[in-house]
C-alpha cells in the first residue's frame, strides 16, 4: 500500500510508542480531525493500525468550585477561626469571628464532620486533632487541577497522582462544584504490519486539493501529492443548454430526408383554399374544407390565385375532370372560394406548390416540415396546430412498389424497421396506403401516416406527366412516442425540468 | 375512417349461400383485413327491438340493456313494455373507407367478400322492371329559396321482413345518410310502405313552411297535436329540430306525395307515421333527394342493389322522373364504361401482372370485362354502385388491392438526386447552436395566439401586420403570433418553481400580413431568448446578443428607444448593417407582473436576417 502523507505521518508518530489517544494524535499532527480520523480508518482497514476504545470520566469544574480556587472551603475558614478562639465556639458566635453567613456555617457542618476536623457538642463546635491547618485534601487538589486544565479526563488526573474517586466523593455531593461526563476515547496503536509497511516506506510529499497556477508557475506540483477523493460520490447536477426534445425529433426526419437526396421546399402558414384544397382535387364541398375543421382568415382576407391557365384546368378537373380522363366531380367550381385564406390544413399545400414550380422537370424529390392548422378542441393529445411531414418524389419509374420501397427506406431510417402497408383512401392519391409501424416500446402496430400516387387530377392539371408519390404524417404523435409524454401540452408548456433533464440519446 | 357495426352471423349467411363454404367465422377477419378493411373486434351483442318504431338497437354485454330507442328516442325504463329482447348476434366493428359506402351494409359487403374470394367473380347484373309510377319534380326546387333539386326513386316489390329485415333496412339508409349524405345534408333516403300509398303519379315539391299538415313519425296520429305543418316539425319535433339548419334560410320546404297527396316525407328531415315501413310491408316506394343528381343515383343504387343480395326474391322497378332537368329513369344500373390500359396498371402497381392478371383481379373487384377488350386495352364495365370510380386509375388500385400490398415488392427507385436543405433552416440550426451553447434550453410554443397574450400583457398596441382568424376555435388563438418573447415568458411563468436561473430561446417562424405576398401574409423566422434570475440585468443579455450577432455574421448596432414593454434607459433597438431586426433589454417590472414572475426578466429578439 502506497501511504498518504498524511498515514505516512500517524504511523511516524505511533511508531515505537504506546497507544496515542486519537485527540492527542490530532494535537500532534496538527490536520484537521475528520482527516485524521479518515486517515486512521483507511490505515486499520489495511491492518497497519489498530484502533481501541476506552470508555472514561471528563471532569470539568462548575461555577460554585471555582469561587473555591483562590480562597480556601468554608470548613478550613471555621477550623482556622475554632482555633484562634480556644479551639471551641458555639455555632451562633462563628459569623462573628469570620467573614462566613450562618448559612455557609451550617452547610459546612457536614464536611466538618465527615473530614473530622470539628465535632458538634450540643450548640457548640469543637476542633478535632487535626489541628488549624490540616494538609490539602483530594478534593481541594482537584478542585485546582481541574481550575488549571479545563475539563479533563479522570485517567489524565489519576495519572498526575490524584485520588479522583476521594476527590469526587465529595465534591460529587456538592451542588454544581464538578460535572462528570462519560467519554468514549480512542487511542490508535501501529501494527507489526504497520512497521514493516512505515520502515519501507519514503516519506511522502506534502498533499493539496487544488493544483494552482503558482504550482504551474514554479513546478512546485512536482514536490506535493492531490489529495485522494472519494470519485464514487457524486457532485452537484448540472445540465447542458440543450435544443427542445420535439426538435431533435424535427431535425432527425428533416436529415432523414436530405440523406435521401430531398430538396427542402417552404409553403406560406396563411393558404389560399386553392393550394390548400383545390389544386389537391378536393371538391369544394368536402368536410375538410368546412368552417367547423378548417380555420378561415379575416386578415387577409383574400389570397390571390395562380396563373389563369393553371386555374383552370383545374377547375375543369373538379368539374368533369377537363383532360385528365377523369368524370371530375360533377359540380360547379366557384373561383371565389379558391380565393379565401386558410391556415394551411396540411403540408401537402407545400409539395403541390413545389410540383407545381418544377412541373416542367422529369424528376424531383421534395419534402416540408411545419406546423399545420386545424381546428381542434385542446385536449391531451390535440392542439390546433401540430407539426406534419409531407415528401412527394416525381419519377417517371415511380409506382406502388416504389413508393412502398421508399417508406420502407424512409421508416427504416426513423427507427422503425418493421412496416406493413394497407389500402386507405385520400382525396388527392389512388392508390394510397396506409402506413403501420411496429412500435418496440409499445409492442403493437401503430398507423403512422398515410401515403400514395397523387391522382391525375391533381397532377395533369399541373403540367405534370410522371406519377408522383406523396407521403406525410403528423409528427407530435411521433414525438411523444420517442420521449414517452402523455399530453402533447408537456411540448409546447414544457417544464424547466423536463428540458434540462430530457436526455439526448433518446432523439 | 367510419366504423360501421357488421353483423357478421348475417354476412357469413351471406357470403357462403347455396352450399358454398368460402369463409368461416374463423377467417372472416383475416379475410376482410386482405379486402383493406381493419376488424377492431367482434363482440356478441343481444338485440332489442323498440315497441314504438321497430327499431332494432345492439348492445353489447359491456354496455347492458338499451335504455331508449335511438331512432324514435322512446325511454325504454318509463315504458317496460316499449322494448323486447329479440336475440342475439355477433357483430364485428370494421374500421372502413368512407369511399366505399356501397360495402357499408351486409348485402353490399357480402357481394364483395364474394368476388374477392373468387365465388362469385364479375359484374353482377339484377334486373329492373320497367317503371309504373311517374314523378313531377316542381322547378321551385331548383331555385335557392327551397333548394333541393335532385331526386331518384325506386318501388320495390316481393319483400318479406322480419325484425332483421327491419333493422337491416334502418341501417343501410343511417349509414348512408352518414357516408354519402353527410348526415342527410348532400342525400337523403326515405322508405315508405306502397300499398298504403295511393295514384301513380307522385309529387316532389316544395311548400311553404305552414302550407300542409301531417303526422311525423314517431307521432300517433291519435295524439293531440300529432299533426303538425312543416314549420312547426322544424320547431316542436326532436328529428325536426335536429336537422332543422338543413332548410335554414329557406321560404318553402321539400315534400314528397302521392298521387292522392298523402305525404310521404318532408326531405331531409323526416317520413311521415301514416307511411311507415312495418313488418307487413311487402312492396316499397323507396326516394333520395339531395343536392347532386350523381349522389342520389349512386345512394339509390346501392339502397336498392343491396337489398337485393339480402332478399334475392325483391324486384325492383324502377319510376319515372319528370325532374327539373329533364325526364330520367331511375334507378339506372347501367355499369359505367372505363378502358383501362394494361401497361399503364402494371407500370403503376410496380408489378408484373399480365393482361389475364388484371382481368382476374378486376373481375374478383367486381367489375366486369368487355368481350372487345384485347391485351392492351380492357374495356371494364364498373358497378352502378360504385361511388368512387372516377378515372382509370381508381380501378388501378382496385387491382392493386386484389393483387395484395403485401405482395409487392417494395423497391427503391434508381434515380440519383442530390439533398438540398433551405438557408434558413440551416441558419437556425446555427443560432440554435449559439444559444445551446451559452446554456440556453429550447422551448416551442404554441404558433396562435390571442391580443391580450401578444399584445395587453405587453403594454404594447396590436401590431397592425397581425394575421386574424374568422372563426376561432377559442379566445386564446385568435391570431397568428408576431413574436416569440410572449410564449417564452409564459413558459417561465409556469415554471416559477423551479431554481433560477432559467435562460431559454425560441428559434421559429412569426407570420405578417403582407400585401406583397401572394397570399396575403408572410412567415419571417424569428430568434428570441430570455433569461430570469435574482442578479440578471441588461448587460447579461447585451452579452448573450452581442454573442449571437457576432456568431451569425452580423454587424449588429443597439440605438436607445422608448418601449413599453422594456424599463426605460435599458432597453434598445438591435439594427444590423442599418435595418432594424429586433429589440431587446430589461422587460418592466408590469410585464413581470403580468406573469405573475418576481424576479429580472432580460430579453432580446431579432428577426433572422436571411441572406
Amino acid at each position: 500500500m502506497r501511504l498518504t502523507k498524511l498515514q505516512f505521518d500517524i504511523l511516524s508518530r505511533l511508531r515505537g510508542a504506546q497507544p496515542v489517544d486519537l485527540a492527542q494524535l490530532v494535537a500532534d499532527l496538527g490536520v484537521d480531525q475528520s482527516q485524521v480520523a479518515g486517515a486512521c480508518a483507511e490505515l486499520k482497514a489495511a491492518a497497519l493500525l489498530s484502533l481501541d476504545e476506552t470508555q472514561d470520566d471528563e471532569l470539568t469544574l462548575g461555577e460554585p468550585g471555582a469561587a473555591f480556587v483562590e480562597k480556601p472551603l468554608p470548613e478550613r475558614v471555621i477550623i482556622a477561626t475554632l482555633a484562634a478562639n480556644g479551639g471551641e465556639l458555639p455555632l451562633t458566635e462563628i459569623p462573628n469571628h469570620c467573614d462566613l453567613t450562618t448559612g455557609d456555617v451550617g452547610q459546612s457542618l457536614r464536611w466538618l464532620t465527615h473530614r473530622g476536623w470539628a465535632t458538634k457538642q450540643g450548640a457548640s463546635l469543637k476542633l478535632g486533632d487535626i489541628g488549624p491547618d490540616p494538609a490539602e485534601q483530594p478534593d481541594e487538589a482537584l478542585i485546582k487541577a481541574l481550575a488549571a486544565r479545563g475539563p479533563t479526563r479522570a485517567s489524565a488526573l489519576r495519572a498526575d497522582g490524584l485520588d479522583v474517586a476521594a476527590g469526587l466523593d465529595i465534591l460529587s455531593k456538592r451542588k454544581g462544584f464538578v460535572t462528570v461526563r462519560q467519554r468514549t476515547d480512542r487511542t490508535a496503536a501501529i501494527t507489526t504490519k504497520g512497521e514493516t509497511v512505515l520502515a519501507g516506506a519514503d516519506a511522502p510529499k506534502p498533499e493539496v486539493n487544488q493544483l494552482t497556477p503558482e504550482m504551474m508557475a514554479d513546478g512546485g506540483w512536482r514536490e506535493v501529492e492531490f489529495r485522494p477523493y472519494d470519485v464514487t460520490l457524486a457532485a452537484g447536477a448540472v445540465y447542458p443548454g440543450k435544443e427542445h426534445g420535439f426538435q431533435r425529433t424535427l431535425d432527425k426526419v428533416r436529415r432523414v430526408f436530405l440523406e435521401l437526396g430531398f430538396t427542402e421546399v417552404v409553403s406560406p402558414w396563411v393558404e389560399s383554399s386553392f393550394w390548400d384544397f383545390d389544386a389537391l382535387f378536393q371538391p369544394q364541398d368536402h368536410p375538410a374544407r368546412d368552417m367547423q375543421d378548417t380555420f378561415y382568415i379575416a386578415k387577409p382576407d383574400r389570397a390571390r390565385l395562380p396563373d389563369e391557365g393553371l386555374v383552370r384546368r383545374v377547375q375543369a378537373a373538379h368539374e368533369d375532370g377537363g383532360d385528365t380522363s377523369s368524370t371530375g366531380w360533377r359540380y360547379r367550381w366557384n373561383g371565389e372560394l379558391a380565393h379565401k385564406p386558410v391556415l394551411r390544413t396540411h403540408t401537402t399545400a407545400a409539395t403541390i406548390r413545389a410540383l407545381a414550380a418544377n412541373a416542367d422537370k422529369p424528376t424531383g424529390k421534395y419534402f416540408v416540415i411545419g406546423p399545420v392548422f386545424r381546428r381542434e378542441t385542446v385536449d391531451y393529445k390535440h392542439l390546433p396546430m401540430f407539426h406534419q411531414v409531407d415528401g412527394i418524389i416525381v419519377d417517371p419509374k415511380a409506382s406502388l412498389s416504389s413508393l412502398l420501397g421508399m417508406l420502407t427506406a424512409f421508416y427504416g431510417k426513423m427507427g422503425f424497421p418493421k412496416i406493413r402497408f394497407r389500402p386507405s383512401f385520400f382525396p388527392y392519391t389512388e392508390p394510397s396506403a396506409e402506413v403501420y409501424l411496429y412500435v418496440e416500446s409499445r409492442r403493437e402496430w401503430m398507423e403512422m401516416g398515410g401515403s400514395g400516387i397523387f391522382r391525375p387530377e391533381v397532377t395533369r392539371p399541373l403540367g405534370v406527366q410522371n406519377r408522383v408519390l406523396a407521403w406525410g404524417l403528423g409528427l407530435e404523435r411521433l414525438g411523444m412516442m420517442i420521449h414517452g409524454l402523455k399530453s402533447i401540452g408537456e411540448l409546447y408548456f414544457a417544464s424547466m425540468p423536463w428540458l434540462r433533464e430530457a436526455p439526448l440519446i433518446r432523439g | 375512417m367510419p366504423v360501421i357495426n357488421m353483423p357478421i352471423d348475417d354476412l357469413l349467411a351471406l357470403v357462403n349461400r347455396g352450399g358454398d363454404s368460402v369463409v368461416s367465422a374463423d377467417n372472416v377477419s383475416a379475410k376482410l383485413h386482405d379486402m383493406g378493411i381493419e376488424v377492431d373486434e367482434i363482440t356478441l351483442t343481444t338485440m332489442y327491438k323498440c315497441g314504438v318504431c321497430g327499431k332494432v338497437v345492439e348492445r353489447t354485454e359491456a354496455q347492458g340493456a338499451a335504455l331508449n330507442c335511438i331512432a324514435c328516442g322512446v325511454d325504454f325504463r318509463e315504458k317496460k313494455d316499449s322494448a323486447s329482447t329479440i336475440g342475439e348476434t355477433h357483430v364485428a366493428r370494421l374500421d372502413m373507407l368512407a369511399v366505399r359506402p356501397d360495402i357499408f351494409d351486409v348485402g353490399g359487403m357480402a357481394r364483395y367478400m364474394r368476388g374477392f374470394v373468387g365465388a362469385q367473380t364479375g359484374l353482377i347484373e339484377y334486373p329492373v322492371d320497367p317503371p309504373t309510377y311517374r314523378l313531377n319534380v316542381d322547378p321551385q326546387l331548383g331555385r335557392d329559396e327551397s333548394f333541393r333539386p335532385s331526386i331518384a326513386c325506386a318501388v320495390l316489390r316481393g319483400l318479406r321482413l322480419d325484425d332483421h329485415g327491419i333493422k337491416f333496412l334502418m341501417n343501410l339508409q343511417e349509414d348512408l345518410h352518414w357516408a354519402l349524405g353527410r348526415d342527410r345534408k348532400l342525400a337523403s333516403i326515405g322508405m315508405y310502405d306502397l300499398d298504403k300509398l295511393g295514384g301513380d303519379v307522385f309529387a316532389y315539391r316544395a311548400v311553404a313552411p305552414d302550407g300542409i299538415r301531417f303526422t311525423p313519425l314517431g307521432f300517433s296520429p291519435n295524439d293531440p297535436g300529432s299533426n303538425m305543418t312543416p314549420g312547426e316539425i322544424l320547431k316542436n319535433h326532436k328529428t325536426g329540430e335536429k336537422y332543422a339548419r338543413l332548410l335554414q334560410g329557406m321560404t318553402a320546404y321539400p315534400l314528397l306525395q302521392d298521387g292522392q297527396g298523402t305525404v310521404l316525407s318532408m326531405p331531409p328531415i323526416i317520413n311521415s307515421e301514416s307511411t311507415r315501413v312495418t313488418l307487413d310491408t311487402t312492396q316499397c316506394f323507396v326516394d333520395v333527394t339531395g343536392l347532386a343528381q350523381r349522389t342520389v343515383d349512386r345512394a339509390l343504387n346501392i339502397i336498392v342493389t343491396s337489398i337485393r343480395e339480402v332478399m334475392p326474391q325483391v324486384r325492383i322497378e324502377s319510376v319515372k322522373i319528370a325532374g327539373i332537368e329533364g325526364e330520367l329513369t331511375t334507378p339506372n344500373l347501367a355499369p359505367g364504361r372505363m378502358a383501362l390500359d394494361v401497361a399503364e396498371a402494371r407500370d403503376t402497381i410496380g408489378a408484373a401482372l399480365s393482361a389475364a392478371g388484371v382481368r382476374e383481379l378486376l373481375e374478383r373487384m367486381g367489375h366486369g370485362i368487355d368481350t372487345s377488350s384485347d391485351d392492351t386495352t380492357l374495356q371494364v364495365r364498373v358497378p352502378a354502385w360504385r361511388n368512387d370510380i372516377m378515372h382509370p386509375i381508381d380501378l388501378i388500385e382496385d387491382i392493386a388491392v386484389a393483387f395484395g400490398y403485401e405482395n409487392l415488392t417494395a423497391e427503391l427507385l434508381p434515380t440519383f438526386s442530390v439533398g438540398a436543405p433551405r438557408q434558413v433552416e440551416e441558419l437556425s440550426a446555427i443560432a440554435r447552436r449559439v444559444f445551446t451553447g451559452l446554456g440556453f434550453h429550447q422551448v416551442m410554443t404554441l404558433t396562435l395566439t390571442s391580443e391580450p397574450a401578444a399584445f395587453e400583457k405587453w403594454r404594447v398596441e396590436p401590431d397592425p401586420a397581425t394575421v386574424r382568424i374568422e372563426n376561432p376555435i377559442s379566445v386564446e388563438q385568435t391570431i397568428a403570433r408576431v413574436g416569440l418573447l410572449p410564449g417564452i415568458l409564459e413558459t417561465m411563468a409556469i415554471n416559477r418553481q423551479y431554481d433560477l436561473p432559467q435562460k431559454l430561446f425560441e428559434v421559429g417562424d412569426c407570420c405578417f400580413v403582407d400585401a406583397d405576398a401572394e397570399t396575403g401574409a408572410r412567415e419571417r423566422r424569428h430568434c428570441a431568448a430570455a433569461m430570469i434570475g435574482t442578479h440578471i440585468g441588461y448587460a447579461d443579455i447585451r452579452a448573450v446578443m452581442d454573442a449571437f450577432a457576432h456568431e451569425l455574421g452580423l454587424s449588429v448596432e443597439m440605438r436607445p428607444i422608448e418601449h413599453a414593454s422594456y424599463i426605460r434607459g435599458r432597453v434598445a433597438a438591435v439594427f444590423n448593417s442599418g435595418r432594424r431586426i429586433g429589440t431587446m433589454g430589461e422587460l418592466h417590472p408590469a410585464v413581470l407582473e403580468n406573469y405573475s414572475l418576481k424576479h429580472a426578466v432580460a430579453a432580446m429578439e431579432v428577426e433572422l436576417p436571411v441572406a
